[in-house]
């Protein structure tokens, strides 16, 4: 028995949904907007997790799942609970409800579409691209300062720069450009990332477990997730074949992370080098499925209903 | 340069510098984590060949990757040093982030590491500890969590009706109090490696027969109980990492 959790209506979610009914694969939704008639409860005693999940009147032992998929949105700001005042007997029953699936979850022995605790890592930047170093991968070369000085001198080691986040909060990259420059006394205020300019071409890497799909992004924009906005043009999304090694060290690393879904992205330069910028935790696969059609929500429906034990 | 990184009110942090400072020939450090988040300049660069830091705190001194042998690690969080900017959330994030990866490549050995559930380690929910800890052969009560409990989903365990408590910090191989019982101490030792946090105090309940049963863990414990032994052990930890360093 498989959970999926969240909004049945979310792209990614729906597509794997429908792919476990083409496998006929045994699953139950956990809508969080029908909170109101959910409950779950658990128990740990010595290595023994078990309890029960309450969906709309039915009843599940939580034993019975072997796959577990979430993809929840924030549960404060589900449109049921628009107007109820904090700590209202509403807010507090959703509060608890998510909780509660989540530390389940985190325990579970159940092959988890990702643990909370492994995606973690994407909350810094440059954290993770020390954790993305250790598994042997090139990284951009990053300085992160509020010395103004010193990104000058980075700029004149290093050439064209981009800027962008340290955190996972408002994460579009950007071109370092003059007007940037004009105004480069700002970062004495709050300390900011900078990194080189990689030429090349974007992958993304979307691995499932063992499996892994690769998809070439073209585009002038810096940031091709936002290539429209950028150049007025859409990025165009080709599935690739990378080699054998690559993709297995793409594994590796999701492995490394404790991943079984992430979206890794990488740049391949016209000197055949490799560089991995960063490692997606919750991918939304869906916008490169849709272009390629690789079938990814496949794969993860595959990876959900194929085991009975917690990967290694 | 051994680095204590603590906020100003967190007794075990300051205590700890001082104590180390009576031990140790090498300078001692205390940087709160109010200095660090001001610092005046910031300095972190990230790439295939490694990693490193430089940051110039108000004060005049300097941390950075060539000078720091050895740190104690005690940031709980990032100050709120934004209060009244429309982007303090976003500013927090940043320097949380920032924190973050500066903490994770100070050179030398670090009590604890940073992890994104922790600056100074990871935290971990009792339901976890609770798992982890049966696992290294502790005892562990029932553990409990519903969305339908009447105090909205807060985790229960009976910890009986005995109130003797014992607290213990593993550091290293190291476990305190020295006088723990062989097997207690065992499982507490094995409880800080498989949870990865090579500083890790534990809290257990006497029970009524005179086991002592697992009640809960934390990556920044109470230092000031430890006593004198502690400190001895901490300076000793602190000073062979720092000589397998230079070997």
């Amino acid at each position: 028995m498989i959970l999926l959790a969240g909004i049945p209506s979310e792209s990614p979610l729906a597509m794997i949904r429908e792919k476990l009914d083409e496998m006929g694969a045994r699953y139950v939704m956990f809508n969080q907007r029908s909170f109101p008639v959910s409950d779950i409860d658990f128990e740990i005693a010595g290595n023994n997790i078990r309890g029960t999940l309450r969906l709309n009147g039915s009843s599940y032992d939580l034993e019975e799942f072997t796959g577990i998929l979430t993809r929840t949105m924030d549960d404060q700001f589900l449109p049921e609970l628009r107007g109820e005042p904090e700590g209202s007997p509403a807010r507090l029953h959703a509060r608890a409800l998510h909780e509660a699936l989540m530390r389940w979850s985190e325990l579970s022995p159940a092959r988890v579409v990702n643990r909370a605790a492994p995606m973690g890592s994407n909350f810094s930047k440059p954290y993770q691209l020390q954790l993305i170093r250790k598994q042997g991968f090139q990284v951009p070369e990053t300085l992160i300062t509020n010395d103004p000085e010193l990104v000058l001198q980075f700029k004149a080691q290093h050439g064209k720069l981009i800027y962008k986040s340290i955190s996972g909060v408002r994460s579009i990259v950007s071109t370092l450009d003059d007007e940037d420059l004009d105004r480069l006394e700002l970062i004495r205020w709050c300390p900011t990332q900078f990194q080189q300019f990689i030429e090349g071409t974007n992958v993304r890497v979307h691995t499932v477990g063992d499996e892994w799909f690769a998809t070439a992004a073209n585009t002038t924009a810096i940031d091709y997730r936002y290539a429209g906005r950028q150049t007025g043009e859409p990025a165009e999304l080709v599935a690739v074949k990378i080699s054998d090694h690559l993709a297995g060290r793409c594994v590796g690393l999701a492995r490394a992370l404790g991943l079984a879904f992430a979206g890794i992205d990488l740049k391949l330069t016209p000197e055949g080098e490799v560089y991995c910028f960063e490692v997606n935790p919750s991918p939304a696969f869906s916008y490169y499925e849709s272009n390629t059609g690789q079938p990814i929500a496949e794969a993860v429906a595959r990876y959900l209903a194929g085991a009975e034990a917690r990967p290694e | 340069m051994w680095l204590i990184l603590c906020s100003p009110y967190d007794q075990s942090g300051v205590w700890a510098y001082h104590g180390l400072k009576l031990r140790s020939r090498e300078p001692v450090e205390l940087v709160t984590t109010e200095m660090l988040a001001c610092a005046v300049r910031f300095e972190h660069r990230v790439g295939t060949d490694g990693s490193s830091l430089n940051i110039e705190l108000a004060d005049g001194r300097t941390i950075s990757s060539r000078n720091v042998k050895g740190t104690v690690n005690r940031v709980l969080q990032v100050p709120d040093i934004f209060a009244g900017s429309p982007d303090r959330d976003y500013a927090t994030q940043e320097l949380t982030a920032l924190l973050m990866s500066l903490l994770y490549c100070l050179p030398g050995l670090v009590l604890n590491p940073p992890t994104p559930q922790g600056l100074s380690g990871r935290w971990r929910h009792p339901s976890e500890w609770a798992v982890l800890a049966h696992g290294c052969g502790l005892a562990t009560r029932t553990y409990s969590q519903s969305s339908r409990s009447p105090d909205n989903g807060v985790y229960w365990q009976n910890w009986g009706s005995s109130n003797r408590m014992q607290s213990a910090i593993v550091l290293g191989h190291r476990v305190f109090p020295r006088s723990l019982p062989a097997g207690l101490a065992d499982g507490c030792r094995t409880l800080a490696a498989v949870s990865e946090t090579p500083l890790l105090g534990l809290d257990f309940v006497q029970t009524d027969e005179g086991g002592w049963i697992f009640a809960g863990a934390s990556p920044c414990p109470d230092f000031v109980s430890a006593g004198e032994e502690f400190l001895d052990g901490l300076a000793e930890e602190l000073g062979s990492n720092q000589k397998e360093v230079a070997a």
